[in-house]
Order: structure tokens, then sequence, then C-alpha cells
């Protein structure tokens, strides 16, 4: 039987999200450990939260060198020898230092758990920082920072951070002085203040028992501290615009956005649906009229990046150089188009059903739900707050769109910031 | 294990199909057996920029993305240098627009003029964001060359220049899908929560009726033995000096690639590495350096490649690095260093496999080598290489004659 290729498929129905939330282990000290088990392969992800970040350096670097260097030796083993014993079992290591918070992250093999976890707790309690790692370290980092500033993408980031956030660290940037300035003894600092304890929760992926557990217990019961709130910022900022020029670019960076709010704002997830009809897909005003149809660039999107304290609406684009004023009247154009007329509702329902298989994608996998969790924590929300979600997605009118986009996307809020 | 049911359709479509009951999504993978390797070596880039062509929409189907969008899903693709490879992921009771849209592009294409016109413009600013307009952007357009000399592995992906993107025509486009564009030139395998006969049954509704395309058998010039060192040294724009070392290997499949591959592990990857350890530790002379293998169908390339802190050490590196290079061959590695290597190895697969779309990808892929299974054997093969083997395929691989290599210095210091 051969199917009528002119009549597209029964569209099915709307399929339930089924979010598996994890169990929660209350740890005597009260340090919660979460764990999502369904995973089919012997294999482990353990994510150890430290609550202090960029916000809590007193310098520009300090959080993300103690993070890159954290396992670059201990009181009795090199980097050398910590990274062999790493590898013997499979097993790797990420350190990242966040805004709020660092995260230690080990991936590994379930059957070398423990012996993985001796070699992290070691470097917990005894990380050295070592003069001569901190200082091919900052060499290494200082060039590839040398080599990022000839990116315009880069640059026009720094810019557009700076000018969004003038009087937080959110818009602090790291300069040459700043790679030359930084000591070993600041990340030693910044090490025994908050990563050596400070753990606020770890987050398990993977078919751990409860023998696994107890090594974790053991490591971090000691090190736990509660979360402490996220502090107030100075949120003000003006709407500069600004061009950097590069004469031998080829291309042009762009970036525009505004400060926005945190996912707890009760427009966030409604202006979450304008900023994906924006420029948050395929189908999206920008790239259809950027790129599929004037062909300017290979990509344009917008997005909303969220932190505890704050967050920001940005639009991002790399064009051809010849067409950067014609791309920034485009995107200004594709703005007001939002905020004149009325979304018709063939685009809203197609922004519906893309958004609505998004929402179940986010979901499918212990990894993803985890994620959907932590989301949903960090940000103080409730944990069925993407059933919540689809409501609003099914409920929101053109009407409503159009509100929301003559409240927040007025083009003389917004910081224009274009480099190249 | 990674389970799956095979089976080909009578116009010659190859069908894989692996079955996972705790998803709600699905993914539909197709993969087209033409790449780079394949195009004129005159009108170089054309397999990519018909990549974007394929989602102008086709007889049926007005536009592409969109009719995915509407049931929620998504779309994208990649070419290298072997393969073309198209993804969706829609929710799994959508399946059916995904086999429609995707069953109907491939051999009813509907370009029309501003299509090719438009994914021209774009696929040239992709070439300059990706290519022109970033420090080392250009590293593979100049070190192919360099290290081919005859097979078309001498040319990247994107093309070897704007010219040739600015000359292809519809006739060149049409020409090209009517060649590669068929049922019997590509392997769709479809993951998710589904039965085989349910699989059965829409594969042949969706795919059953389409013609099947002309047989094309592929006559790729072989890459010479190369007898002596290769090096290019060329002056850019950029803050250091960069180098790539790169020596000739055996194809994906090829009886030493899993050998190799673990090589350029015990080489290059991660800290405890030997090229680490003697370069960024103990000399301090390099700000990154790693070995990676490029995977090829065709034989291919282990890539040795880092930066410089001072530009003027480029020399004593590279005495340096052969008087090493010599050393490890003749006193071989431990077996400590493989079993390092082997397990780091173990853990990557583990976790890549977790990934609907990485076990629809490679079990097409696998299958396009010769066989799906083959993903399931591939850990074995890892699991049961020697040092000795690894110490044998040293000799061979890290041999100078078998070298080309590419440095890029930066202009202030070719002024002083």
């Amino acid at each position: 039987m051969t199917k009528n290729r002119s009549q597209a498929p029964e569209v099915g129905a709307l399929q339930n999200i089924s979010l598996v939330l994890p169990e929660i282990h209350n740890t005597e000290s009260g340090l919660p450990i979460h764990v999502i088990r369904e995973v089919p392969n012997d294999v482990f992800h353990v994510h150890i939260e430290f609550g202090a970040g960029k916000m809590q350096q007193t310098k520009p670097l300090i959080s993300s060198f103690t993070a890159d260097l954290l396992f670059s030796g201990t009181k009795d083993l090199s980097q050398l020898e910590i990274q062999e014993k790493l590898d013997m079992q499979g097993a790797f290591v990420n350190v990242e230092a966040g805004m709020n918070r660092s995260s230690l992250h080990v991936y590994g093999l379930l059957n070398h758990f423990q012996s993985t976890f001796e070699i992290v707790k070691d470097v917990l309690e005894n990380a050295s920082f070592p003069e001569d790692k901190f200082e091919m370290h900052r060499k290494a980092a200082l060039q590839q920072h040398t080599i990022n500033m000839e990116k315009n993408a880069y640059v026009a980031r720094r810019e557009f951070l700076k000018a969004l956030f003038p009087n937080n660290k959110l818009g602090e940037v790291a300069e040459e002085s700043d790679f030359l300035n930084i000591k070993a003894k600041d990340c030693s600092e910044f090490y025994q203040e908050h990563l050596s304890k400070n753990v606020e929760q770890i987050n398990i992926v993977g078919p751990i028992s409860e023998e696994h557990i107890a090594i974790l217990e053991e490591i971090f019961n000691n090190r736990y501290s509660k979360t402490t709130k996220a502090q107030k910022l100075d949120l003000t900022y003006h709407p500069v615009q600004q061009y950097i020029e590069k004469p031998k670019a080829m291309q042009t960076t762009i970036r525009i956005g505004r400060v926005l709010f945190t996912p707890k704002h009760e427009d966030y997830f409604e202006f979450d649906i304008l900023e994906t009809i924006l420029g948050g897909y395929f189908g999206s005003r920008l790239m259809q009229n950027l790129r599929e149809d004037k062909g300017y660039t290979y990509g344009v999107g917008s997005g909303i990046t969220a932190y505890e304290n704050t967050g920001y609406f940005f639009i991002s684009t790399e064009v051809g150089k010849e067409h950067k004023d014609a791309a920034v009247e485009a995107i200004k154009h594709e703005i007001n188009r939002l905020r004149e007329e009325e979304i018709g509702t063939d685009e809203l329902d197609l922004a519906r059903a893309y958004i609505q298989g998004q929402i179940l994608k986010s979901t499918d996998g212990a990894f993803a739900q985890m994620s959907q969790f932590l989301f949903a924590k960090r940000f103080d929300l409730p944990q069925n707050h993407l059933n919540s979600f689809l409501e609003t997605l099914n409920k929101i009118s053109p009407k409503r769109l159009q509100e929301l986009a003559v409240k927040y996307l007025d083009w003389d809020k917004m910081v224009v910031v274009v480099v190249g | 294990m990674i389970n799956h049911h095979k089976f080909t359709l009578k116009n010659g479509l190859r069908v894989v199909f692996h079955q996972d009951k705790t998803t709600p999504m699905a993914v539909v993978n197709t993969l087209y057996d033409v790449g780079a390797r394949d195009e004129n070596p005159e009108l170089t880039g054309l397999a990519h920029l018909f990549e974007h062509l394929m989602f102008s929409g086709s007889a049926h189907v007005e536009d592409f993305d969109k009719a995915l969008q509407k049931v929620g899903g998504q779309s994208n693709a990649f070419t290298s240098n072997d393969i073309t490879n198209y993804y969706i992921n829609l929710p799994k009771n959508q399946i059916e627009t995904a086999l429609w849209v995707e069953s109907d592009r491939m051999t009813q294409l509907a370009l029309t003029d501003k299509n090719l016109e438009t994914q021209r413009q774009v696929v040239i600013e992709e070439f300059k964001q990706r290519y022109l307009n970033q420090p080392y952007g250009d590293t593979w357009l100049e070190l192919r060359p360099v290290a081919f000399e005859k097979h078309p592995y001498n040319w990247a992906t994107i093309g070897k220049n704007l010219e040739h993107i600015e000359r292809v025509t519809m006739a060149d486009a049409m020409h090209f899908y009517h060649n590669y564009y068929h049922p019997n030139n590509a392997i769709l395998s479809i993951a998710g929560d589904f039965e085989i006969a349910e699989i059965e049954h829409l594969v042949n509704a969706w795919y059953g009726d389409l013609p099947a395309g002309p047989h094309i058998s592929r006559k790729l010039i072989e890459e010479p033995k190369q007898l002596e060192y290769r090096n290019r040294t060329i002056v850019r724009d950029v803050p250091a000096t960069a180098f790539y070392f790169t020596f000739k290997m055996g194809g994906r499949m090829s009886e030493h690639y899993a050998i190799v591959d673990l090589i350029s592990d015990i080489l290059g990857r991660g800290k405890s590495s030997m090229l680490y350890q003697r370069y960024f530790n103990e000399k301090q002379w390099v700000s990154e350096i790693s070995a990676f293998i490029l995977g090829s169908i065709d034989p291919g390339l282990l890539v040795v490649s880092g930066k410089l802190h001072d530009p003027s050490m480029m020399q004593t590196l590279e005495a340096d690095l052969w008087a090493f290079m010599e050393d490890i061959c003749a006193n071989g590695i431990e077996q400590k260093d493989l079993e390092k290597v082997r397990n780091k190895f173990l853990t990557s697969k583990m976790f890549e496999e977790l990934g609907l779309q990485s076990r629809a990808m490679n079990l097409a892929y696998f299958e396009l080598l010769g066989d799906a299974d083959l993903i399931n054997s591939e850990v074995l093969n890892y699991e049961n290489i020697t040092a000795e083997q690894v110490n044998a395929e040293l000799k061979k691989v890290l041999q100078k004659s078998q070298c080309s290599s590419l440095i890029i210095q930066p202009e202030s210091h070719d002024q002083k």
C-alpha cells in the first residue's frame, strides 16, 4: 500500500510529558544528593555543585583559573600522577566556574566508581595549586585570550556584556592585565574558602547503588553548606549603540539585547514564546528574513540567558560585512513588526507545535530529566512547571504576544554592539 | 549491545531499525553515500551546497522545515568528505510526517532559482564565518593539498575556494541530485519506540514506490605512496605559531584503524599524554598540543597539532619532535599507556551510545561501511589490541617520510 503524498500525514495527538523526578537522599548533614538511575549503560555522571562562582571572586579570572587548576596537583601527587590515575579508571573530570556557582563533573565507569572517587577526594582535601603549573596555565590562557580577541564574535560578546551590566560582576570581563596580575595564591584562597567546603548539592545520573551513595556521603557530608541567596545587583544600564571597526574583517558580528528578568518573573515563559517566534528556531522571523530570504548570514538566533539574580535577552549573528547596516535594519524591522502587528494564527500554531516538540525532547532521558529538575530547583519554580508552560503555550493569544513585544522589545532599550 | 533489524526494499533502499522503548521521541536518519570526495575537482563544495538545497521543498511538500515544525519536529544535516547525513528528531507519534517529507525529497526535490541563489549566499557566508574570518580558519584549506596530492581528500568539504561556490549552476545541482540522490544510494535508519512490523509497513508505504536510480561506481584516484617528507609554511595575521604534522594511516575499515586511533590518544589525548607531558609540561614550548585521527573511509591522517609560545622556537620544536618520535618507536609503549587510553575510549563510547540520535546515525554509518552490526563489535576490536600490536604499528605510522606538515607563522614574526 502506498501513501497519498499530496496530503500530509495526520498530526498525532500531543503526548503527555512524563517527568521522572530524581530520588532525593538527605544526608546527615542535610546535603541533598539527587539520583536518577534509569540509564542503560554502566556509567555514571556525578555533578558536584559548589556555592561560589564569578560573583564571589575578588578579581577577574580567579574562579575560572581555580576551576582549571583544581586537578593540577595535591600535597602528595603531581598533576601527571592524578591524571594517570583518573585515566586508568577511564574517568573524565571537568571543573567549570559559573556565575553563582562552580561545578565538578565526574564521568566514569560504574565498576571503577570507588577508585575514581578516592582520587577526587584527595584533590578536594589536598589541592595545592603548584606555582609551576599555575604559570604554565597563565601563559597558555593569555595566548588563548589573545587569539580570541582576534575573533569578532568574542569581542562582541565582551562589549555586549560590559554594556548590559556596567555596574555589577555580570559585566566583568578579563583584560590582559588581569592575566598578568592573578597569583597562584588567589586560586588557593578561593579553593580554601569555597571549593574545599561549600558543596551545595550533588546530582547523579547512572545506575548506582546505596554503596556508591555511601562513598559520596563519606566524602562530602562535612562539606555541605546551604545555598546562599543570590546577591541583589545594580542592574541599571544605558542602551548604548557601539561599532568597533575591524578594517580587514570579511564579516561583522551583531549582538543586540537588553536586561530582562529571571525565570521566576511572571512574564518569563510568555516572553520565551515571543522570543522563539522572533529568533528561537529555524522557522523564526529572523532566520527566515536574514538567512532564507536575503542570504546575509549562515545563521541568526535569539535567546534568553538566565541567572538567579537577573537575565538578559539577546540576538546574535555574523553577516557579510557589506550587509551589516541592512542586517541591523532588518532586525529592527522584525522587532517593530512584532510590536505593530498581531501574529497570525498559522504562525502562532507553528511555533506552538515546535515548542511542544522541544518540551517533549527536553524531558527525554535521564540526563534531560535531571536538567529539568535542577532548572526548576535553581529558579525556585514548581517541579511541574513544564505542564504550566504547556498550558500557557496553548492559551497565549496574538494580542498578548503583541503586548509583550510592546512592553519588552522597545528598540530604544536595546544595547547594540557591532564588530567587524 | 545496540539492537537493530535490517531490511532492503526492492528499489535498493537499505533500512536499519533500532528499538528503544524508553523514549517518547523518534529519530529518522538518512545517509547518502556521497561526499566531497565524489566532486569534480573543478567544482568543489557542491556536495555541501547541495545539502543546503535539500531543504528547499519537494513535489508534495512545499516547505520542508515547516512541515516538521508543525508536528514538533526539527531537522538538520552535515556533509563530510565521505558522506552526507540528514536527521530528524520528532515526537514518536509523528513519525509518518518525517517519512513523508524525507521520502518526497529523495526523488522529487523542487528546486527554484531563488533557492539556489539564496543558499549560495548562505554558504558563502558560512565559508567566510568558519574558514576565512577566524584566526587559523583556513588551516584545512591549506593543509589538505599538502597531505594529499591526488586523492580528492585534497580539498575541504566547504570547497577549495569561494569561486567554485559562485560558479555552481542549476544544471550542475540537478545533475548531482540525479546521480546521487535515490533509494539505492541511501541508508535510512530509524530509532524509537516502534515494532519491527510497524516500521517495515511504514517504510514500504512511503519509500516502496520510489524509483531506483543509476548505479554509481566510485572510481577515486588513489593517493600514491608518499616517498618523502612534505612541508609548507605560510604567514597569516595570527597571534601565535600553529603547527600541524599529519601522518598517513589506513582507512576506516583497515585492520589497523583502531590501533592507530589509540596511538593518537597515547600521543596526544589529555594531560597525561606523551606530547603534552614533553612539550607543555617539561619543555614548556607550547600553549596547547594534541593528536587525533580524521576517521575517514579512505586512507587518512593522524594529526599532531599545537601552538607555540615563541615563534622562533619552531625549528627547535620540529627537530626535537622527530627525535622524540624516533625514541617512541624504538622504545615502544608500556601496557599501562595502552590501558589508560583504552579505558577512556570505553567511557566515551558508552556515553556516546546514550543518545538516540547518535545510535541512529552510527547504525547508518556502520551499515555503509558494510554491516550495522559493526557498531557492537567495534568495542571488541579495541579491547583486543595488545601493546605489541601498538609498538609494531607505531614504527609504520610515525615515519617522517609519511608526514606532511603545515606551519602557520604570524606576520609580525616574519617582519623581524
